[in-house]
């Protein structure tokens, strides 16, 4: 026993230290995630409702107006933030989520959570991109894990690279699985973190963008156009130069929905569950929705069909939100612009109060 | 496979355990042997026959010399065979294209024409140390100061042995071959010692050279555009690195060795707190130092033969030295500078450089050595040039000159940190005569504080190169 005592000690100094080191590991600046996360988490208090999601929900909802409308429709001082960060997946945002319910928001009822697909393929080339290493945490790592069996078939552009690893020539999944370890164990270690947690440190770190101002002023959502970003700007201008194909994606998405069969055995269920269950566990309620992105998404449909994670509200559907889709509204083929952003934020809360009436359910917890 | 992978730790593991599992030190012997092929031929497998021919001509060299006893025609008959075969590949892989290139350029800037052909081979790394290390063998037999090995197996093993094949320690068959004769015992070793040696080493590399080599790459791949600032800095930013690659590494290799129950030479004693240049080759890279001597410089008639064929000699050990370490014009004149110091300290007019006050003192081996390290690293001479000449102009940085890193500072002054307190104070030694909890505590809590700075994707080390 005594001679396992220097192999005891090793754990605790490496656990405790490790710990400071990855509390101290600065949050991922990319997309807004970092501003809008550590908003999130300092004002977690003060709102009832939370809108989860990718650069769709990020530029398309106006919390402002979300609220002024519910007013109007007999539901006020109903205070939302949008959560929606450019690019986020639903393992990624359910980590960010479970980050935010953790602090145990005393207002919160209202999850809204886009488009739950639970993908857990790793699509950049860069995998050790710091916003993949930052979700992989150890419950969504497994949870990843667990959902590569439901995956059909690898990135395109990855399967020579699966090929090659030797975990992958049995099955790409082994590959993926590997990737996915390897992610936790940078996150874990606070791999290569070193000159972030320096620069922290030294108050060097990079500027918060959007800044705690933006954020606080418009409660996180972001206005495309006075983005800069190039991609934002070359996504507007390829639009504009293919603004004829927008009439046939949506004749593409009302096709493909008709066809959507019942919920196959693909879906990760026992992720989106347990999703719920935490929502509900800080003492909220889950509302799924689907943005108006230009794309089919036959595993709402087919998850709506089968009511287990109850209502989910399709606005993707053309033929039942047509206000949602003239050129006008658009900025590219998956964003609304500012303008877009306002009809969709009434119309959401539109849906929203229907809902309530609907369920009875409290719009507040006060 | 570096030593600063994870791959290697999780082999390294398994090879650990093996061994310490087998009982018969020849199936331990065997066992090493096979896992250090297999680490060889990680990096290319192509050339582990390399390795095999070096091993059996000087495994036949060497008892054939011992067994032509007084016939000296045979003996160096024999000697020759080991000394061409060994030579012809090291000279075959490393200088051919080298000296096929200067002498078609000399050719044809005389005028007369010339194409010899340019083979292109890839150079199998640690070529120069392991030839090294296996004509020490078949020279030390025909000098009658080694037997030769008990059986091919221990000479194999010695040829291979995997914490040193690649980077040196360059280990000498006398020091190294005994240690093969009876099976290691574990209450021997000093596995905390070894244990701290192994994260320093890894220290050094991951979170310091790696860090460093971005800037200095940066640096010389656009002389041009460098500020003198920036120069100045790449200079001590690469004196910073190679010491932390090289002795990071072998810090590494004795751990590993010493953990296996082997005893390897020590390479680096704080070599950037020594006074004069010819001492400064007695802390850096010492088992070179000390090959270059006993298998050159002593016959070539060392100091024995007067002050001036001194100075020559040294001269040609340098010049020698400077192309071992790679086959390129910058590396000939990198030796050839440090000949010309270490040749003038020993001269009258130079003896003053030997007697200068302790900080001008290593301040000059500093300077010395930075400088010439700017032509060791250039990929040209023309770039080590630029530099140099910006150094000394004090020229301005252009706009596409590489940023400074901002933590280079903290890199560096960590570097410097490690290189000064850890060997002077020795450190090393402190932490591991700690109680053991406290001992395990302090590490976990260093191997969690080093980790953020582990760099996830290590250059290979400098020195394979050579």
């Amino acid at each position: 026993m005594r001679s396992m005592l220097p192999v005891l000690t090793f754990c605790v100094g490496l656990t405790a230290v490790n710990q400071v080191m990855v509390a101290l590991a600065p949050l991922p600046a990319a997309a807004g995630l970092r501003s809008k996360v550590e908003f999130a988490l300092e004002h977690a208090d003060d709102y009832d409702v939370l809108f989860v999601g990718s650069s769709a929900t990020m530029y398309g909802l106006r919390p402002e107006v979300f609220s002024e409308e519910l007013e109007r429709l007999g539901y006020p001082q109903v205070r939302a933030f949008n959560l929606g960060v450019g690019g986020m997946g639903s393992f990624e945002a359910a980590q960010v989520l479970r980050q935010v319910l953790d602090e145990e928001p005393a207002r919160l009822a209202w999850v809204i959570y886009e488009e739950p697909l639970f993908d857990p393929l790793l699509w950049y080339p860069d995998v050790h991109n710091p916003r993949y290493v930052h979700w992989h945490d150890g419950r969504s790592t497994l949870d990843a894990i667990d959902a590569l069996p439901l995956v059909g078939s690898p990135p395109g552009h990855k399967q020579e690279q699966y090929a090659e690893d030797w975990l992958g020539r049995f099955d790409w999944r082994r590959a993926v699985a590997k990737e996915h370890l390897d992610l936790w164990f940078w996150r874990a270690s606070a791999l290569g973190r070193g000159p972030e947690i320096l620069d922290e440190f030294l108050g060097r770190g990079p500027a918060a963008e959007p800044s705690p101002e933006e954020l606080a002023m418009h409660d996180g959502w972001v206005n495309i156009g006075l983005d800069v970003q190039p991609g934002v700007r070359q996504a507007h201008e390829r639009f504009m130069e293919r603004s004829g194909e927008w009439t046939q994606r949506l004749a593409g998405i009302t096709a493909a929905e008709a066809n959507a069969g019942p919920l196959d055995g693909r879906y990760d269920l026992p992720s989106l569950n347990s999703l719920l269950g935490d929502i509900r566990a800080a003492g909220a309620e889950p509302l799924l929705y689907v943005a108006p992105r230009g794309v089919a998404s036959p595993q709402m449909a087919s998850l709506a069909a089968r009511g287990t994670a109850g209502e989910v509200l399709r606005f993707h559907l053309p033929e039942r939100y047509p206000e949602l889709n003239p050129l006008e509204l658009r900025w590219d083929f998956s964003h609304l612009n500012a303008e877009g952003a306002d009809v969709w934020s009434r119309l959401f809360a539109r849906e929203f109060a229907r809902h309530l009436d609907a369920t009875g359910a409290a719009a507040l917890r006060r | 496979m570096l030593f600063v992978e994870f791959r290697f730790l999780a082999f390294f593991g398994l090879v650990l355990a093996a061994c310490w599992a087998l009982r018969h030190n020849g199936a331990r012997k065997t066992f090493l042997l096979l896992a250090s092929y297999a680490f060889y031929a990680a990096w290319d497998w192509r050339f582990l026959g390399l390795i095999l021919l070096s091993t059996v001509v000087d495994g036949l060299a060497g008892r054939r010399i011992h067994e032509a006893d007084e016939d000296d025609t045979r003996r160096r008959a024999w000697l020759g065979l080991s000394l061409a075969v060994n030579l012809g590949i090291l000279v075959t892989y490393k200088y051919f294209d080298f000296f096929a290139g200067s002498l078609n350029a000399l050719l044809d800037w005389l005028g007369l024409g010339s194409s010899l052909p340019i083979l292109d081979l890839v150079l199998p790394v640690g070529i120069s140390f392991y030839t090294f290390q296996t004509l020490s063998y078949s020279i030390d037999i025909y000098r009658r100061k080694l037997t030769p090995a008990r059986s091919p197996l221990d000479l194999a093993l010695f040829v291979a042995f995997f914490p040193q094949l690649v980077a040196g320690p360059i280990v000498l068959a006398k020091e190294f071959l005994p240690q093969l004769a009876e099976r290691p015992r574990w209450a021997s070793v000093d596995a905390r010692a070894a244990i701290v040696l192994f994260f320093v080493g890894f220290v050094k590399k991951s979170c310091f050279s790696d860090a460093l080599s971005p800037y200095v790459d940066a640096v010389h791949l656009a002389p041009d555009a460098v500020g003198a600032a920036g120069a100045w800095l790449s200079a001590v930013a690469f004196a910073a690195q190679i010491y932390c690659d090289f002795s990071g590494y072998t810090d590494m290799a004795i751990a590993c060795a010493a953990l296996l129950g082997y005893a390897l030479p020590t390479n680096f004693m704080a070599p950037y707190l020594t006074r004069t240049m010819g001492a400064f080759w007695t802390h850096w890279h010492i088992t070179l130092g000390r090959w270059f001597r006993e298998y050159l410089y002593f016959p070539l008639g060392g100091n024995r033969r007067g002050p001036a064929r001194n100075a020559a000699n040294l001269f040609i050990v340098f010049l020698v030295s400077g192309l071992w370490h790679g086959a390129a014009w910058t590396f000939v004149l990198w030796g050839a500078l440090h000949g010309l110091f270490v040749a003038a300290e020993r001269t009258r007019l130079g003896a003053g450089l030997t007697r200068l006050p302790l900080l001008p003192a290593i301040l000059y081996v500093n300077l010395v050595w930075m400088i010439s390290m700017v032509i060791f690293r250039s990929p040209t001479l023309d770039g080590a040039l630029t530099l140099l000449g910006t150094m000394v102009s004090g020229g301005s940085a252009a706009p596409e000159a590489p940023p400074i890193p901002p933590w280079l500072g903290p890199v560096l002054a960590g570097a410097f940190a490690l290189h000064v307190v850890w060997q002077r104070v020795d450190l090393s030694r402190r932490w591991a005569s700690l109680p053991g909890p406290l001992f395990g505590l302090i590490m976990g809590a260093a191997v969690a504080a080093a980790l953020p700075w582990v760099t996830a994707d290590p250059a290979p080390y400098i020195y394979f190169a050579f």
